[in-house]
C-alpha cells in the first residue's frame, strides 16, 4: 500500500487551515481527560481510602498523557517549522512581486 | 544594461523557485495523523458520565450520528461531491476507500456500545496508543522491533487495566489481547484498516475467552469496572 499523503497545493491552504483551527481540541481533550481522571482519583479515592478502586484511573491518566505529551510537543514543532517557512516564502514573494 | 538584464532574469528565476518552493510547502500530515490517533482516546470519557435515563439515551444516539455523519461525508467524498483536498492528511490508498478516520470511528462505536468496559478501554488505547508508538518504531528501527515493543506495550496496557482480577487472568488476558493488537496491526488490508482490526481483533478474542471461562469453568474473570461513572448535577436532574 502507498504510504505517501495525497498532495496539497497552494489553493488548498484554506484545507490546511481548518485542520490548523482543530488542533487545539485535537491537544487540549486528552489533557484535560486526563486531568479529570487524576482528580476523580484523587477526591473519590485517594482521600477516602478507596485508593484499590481508583488507581487504575490514575494509571489510564497517566497512559493517556505521556503519550499524548510527546505526539503534542512533535506535532507543535512541526506546526511553528511550517507557519514560519509558510511566512518566510510567502514574504519574499511579495517582496520578488513588489519589486 | 547587460547587468541590469541579467539583475532581471535572477529576480525572475528566484520569483519562480519561490512560488514552486511555496506549492511545494505541505503542512506535516505525519504528525498530525499520529495527534489525531492519541486524540482518540479521549472518547474514553463517554464511561464518565453519569448513570441516569436520559444521559444513557444520549451516549447511545450521539456516538451513532456522530459516525453516520461521517459516513456520509466519506460517500460523498469518494463519489466525488467533496473534494479529496479538504480531508487533509489523507493518504494515497485512501482516495478511493473510505478513509482511516471512520474505520477508527466505527471501532471506537462498536467497542462503546457492544462490549463491557474492562474489554473496551484497553482496545481503544491499544488503537490510540501504542499505534502510533508501532508506526514510529517500524519507522526509526525495523518491523520485527516495532511488532515486538508493540506487543509488550499492549500487553503492558491491558495488565494495567486488568490490574482488579487474579495474576493468572490477568496475564492470560494480557497474552490474549496483545496479540490480538499485534495480529490486527500486522494484517493490512486495502478494505479493512488497521484503526479497526487493532480494536476489534482483541476485543473479541478476549470477549471469547471471558465467555468460555465463564461456560467451561464457571468463573467471572471479568474485574470491577475501571472508570466509575460521575455523579450528575441536582439542577440536571
Amino acid at each position: 500500500m502507498e504510504k505517501d499523503y495525497i498532495k496539497i497545493d497552494e489553493k488548498d491552504w484554506k484545507a490546511i487551515r481548518v485542520e490548523i483551527w482543530l488542533s487545539p481540541i485535537i491537544i487540549i481533550s486528552p489533557i484535560l481527560f486526563s486531568g479529570y481522571l487524576i482528580y476523580d482519583w484523587y477526591t473519590r479515592g485517594f482521600l477516602v481510602n478507596e485508593n484499590y478502586r481508583y488507581i487504575g484511573e490514575l494509571f489510564l491518566a497517566i497512559l493517556i498523557l505521556l503519550p499524548n505529551l510527546f505526539f503534542d510537543f512533535k506535532f507543535i514543532k512541526s506546526l511553528i517549522k511550517y507557519n514560519k517557512v509558510k511566512t518566510r516564502l510567502t514574504s519574499f514573494k511579495k517582496q520578488v512581486k513588489g519589486r | 544594461m547587460n547587468e541590469f538584464a541579467n539583475k532581471i532574469s535572477d529576480f525572475k528565476n528566484k520569483f519562480v523557485e519561490t512560488q514552486k518552493k511555496i506549492s511545494e510547502i505541505r503542512f506535516d500530515a505525519h504528525w498530525y495523523r499520529r495527534v489525531f490517533h492519541t486524540f482518540g482516546a479521549s472518547f474514553i470519557w463517554y464511561y464518565t458520565l453519569p448513570n441516569v435515563d436520559w444521559v444513557n439515551l444520549l451516549k447511545m444516539i450521539i456516538p451513532i450520528v456522530i459516525v453516520f455523519a461521517l459516513l456520509v461525508i466519506e460517500i460523498l467524498r469518494i463519489k466525488g461531491k467533496i473534494g479529496f483536498n479538504h480531508f487533509f492528511g489523507l493518504r494515497m490508498y485512501e482516495k478511493n476507500r473510505i478513509g482511516s478516520y471512520l474505520f477508527f470511528g466505527i471501532g471506537i462505536l462498536i467497542l462503546l456500545l457492544f462490549f463491557p468496559q474492562q474489554i473496551a478501554i484497553p482496545c481503544i488505547l491499544c488503537a490510540c496508543i501504542a499505534d502510533p508508538i508501532i508506526g514510529e518504531i517500524r519507522i526509526k528501527f525495523n518491523e520485527k522491533t516495532a511488532y515486538l515493543t508493540g506487543f509488550i506495550l499492549c500487553m503492558s496496557i491491558f495488565a494495567l487495566t486488568w490490574y482488579k482480577t487474579s495474576l493468572i487472568f490477568t496475564s492470560l488476558i494480557s497474552l490474549i489481547g496483545g496479540a490480538g493488537a499485534v495480529i490486527g496491526e500486522m494484517k493490512k488490508f486495502w478494505w479493512l484498516d488497521d484503526d479497526l482490526m487493532i480494536q476489534i481483533l482483541p476485543a473479541i478474542m478476549i470477549a471469547a475467552t471471558v465467555a468460555s471461562i465463564q461456560f467451561f469453568f464457571n468463573i467471572n474473570i471479568l474485574p470491577e469496572q475501571l472508570i466509575y461513572p460521575g455523579e450528575i448535577p441536582k439542577w440536571m436532574m
